[in-house]
């Protein structure tokens, strides 16, 4: 009995201990975000190409106290060969992917863009709910080669900042994001890093998207259009403001994308607010930059929630402390 | 095995004990955490977890292993000051009952 008791507690002492160590938290547990709009000037717009594609699962050994990496494990690809993956799981990230993309240097001094990546949402290729997905696009400096579903091997990506992708269901289903946030950081850039965003312990989703092929079509096909060009904070809009911008963005402005449609008003905080709009100036009075003060309050839970065992591990921790500093040690004859 | 057979103190200090690795554990694994990763988003946490936690895990362990190994070492005391007396005892009662006996022939 005494060795059970003395085992439980040395079991109880370390078991959260480890939980605890790796659970830093998911996110930040507060997103202050708030933005300036502007206004752009004579923007051109180019598009590079996507040369490649990856996607990278966890590596399961992340989780132990190994650490990653500690054995190199085979790449196991559970989906159709030319299937690309992000996605999450019972709130942990299941699958990140990366585009690889020529930069020219014109297009390294973008200030904003757009990034669309049709999808493919059939469940047989992975593809789960993929309307409910938060993902963020980064950049990452590192090359980006061919890979599908390696455990090892994903480039860094650099998500500071981070634009947030959303999801248009028409005409057909597709991934929009709004780069206005990565402008000014796309010097040096070899690609584009989709991640989930989202930390909800019982979210779960997964997008699918493909890279050309012979028989693609252009509309299937992730597309990045950048835009270059001088950007002044104050400036006179023609009316409508239609005609300085590039016509890749959804049409007529779908306010629930987080775009401006054909304007060049920054949409606000990479994660949208419902009740905020984005709709572009239409008078012919100087636009100055307002700032749209929105604060947004994010409440995340812990990564791990087994962290609770602790406090209750050292509640039981205590009693059996005293017991044993109070207790007869005189060995029985 | 009879019951008593290993020391009453062996389970407390086998679980202090446990405390002073668990220590260990967390700032190893603090550590590979922190290391692995140059987002200081994960850093911060990771050490602070790992390295504090583990820290107060090894004063509060050592702490408890030095205090029961103090009591430990008492009660042996104790027990060896009794079991002197317990002897002195003995020596006493058979000194009396040979004095007895030989007080007895002597008549």
């Amino acid at each position: 009995m005494r060795w059970a008791v003395a085992l439980a507690a040395v079991g109880a002492a370390l078991a959260p201990a480890g939980v605890a160590l790796g659970v830093p938290l998911s996110n930040p547990s507060v997103h202050i975000s708030g933005s300036s709009a502007t206004k752009s000037h004579l923007p051109k717009s180019v598009a590079p190409r996507i040369t490649a594609a990856a996607w990278f699962q966890p590596d399961p050994l992340c989780a132990t106290p190994l650490g990653c990496g500690a054995i190199k494990l085979p790449t196991i690809d559970p989906y159709p060969k030319g299937t690309y993956h992000v996605g999450v799981a019972v709130g942990r990230q299941t699958a990140r992917a990366f585009l690889a993309v020529a930069l020219g240097k014109v297009a390294q001094a973008a200030h904003g863009g757009t990034l669309t990546i049709p999808l493919d949402t059939s469940p047989t290729d992975g593809s789960l709910a993929p309307n409910t997905a938060h993902i963020n696009v980064c950049v990452t400096y590192q090359a980006v080669t061919d890979i599908e579903g390696s455990f090892d091997g994903a480039p860094s990506a650099n998500c500071l900042p981070a634009a947030h992708a959303t999801y248009v269901a028409k005409p057909a289903p597709h991934l929009v994001a709004n780069l206005k946030r990565l402008g000014g950081k796309l010097a040096g850039v070899k690609g584009f890093a989709l991640l989930p965003a989202d930390a909800s312990p019982t979210s779960a989703w997964s997008v699918v998207f493909k890279l050309p092929t012979a028989n693609s079509q252009a509309s299937q096909l992730p597309s990045l259009k950048l835009l270059v060009g001088q950007v002044s904070r104050t400036t006179k809009p023609s009316a409508g403001s239609g005609g300085h911008h590039h016509s890749d963005s959804p049409a007529g402005g779908d306010s629930s994308t987080g775009l401006g449609g054909g304007s060049a008003v920054d949409p606000g905080p990479s994660f949208p607010l419902p009740s905020q709009s984005v709709a572009p100036p239409s008078t012919q009075q100087p636009v100055v930059a307002r700032p749209t003060s929105a604060r947004r309050f994010v409440t995340v839970g812990y990564q791990y929630p087994e962290i609770w065992l602790f406090p209750i591990a050292l509640i039981l921790l205590v009693p059996f402390t005293i017991r044993a500093l109070t207790r007869d040690l005189t060995r029985p004859r | 095995m009879r019951r008593g057979s290993f020391h009453p103190a062996l389970p407390s200090l086998l679980a202090f004990a446990g405390l002073v690795v668990a220590g260990f554990v967390a700032m190893a694994i603090g550590w590979r955490v922190s290391a692995r990763t140059l987002d200081v988003a994960r850093q911060v946490p990771a050490i602070v977890s790992g390295g504090v936690g583990g820290l107060v895990l090894i004063v509060i362990g050592t702490g408890l292993l030095v205090a029961q190994s103090g009591r430990v070492r008492a009660a042996e005391e104790r027990a060896d000051i009794d079991d002197v007396l317990d002897r002195a005892s003995e020596v006493v009662e058979a000194l009396r009952a040979g004095t007895s006996t030989a007080q007895r022939g002597a008549r």
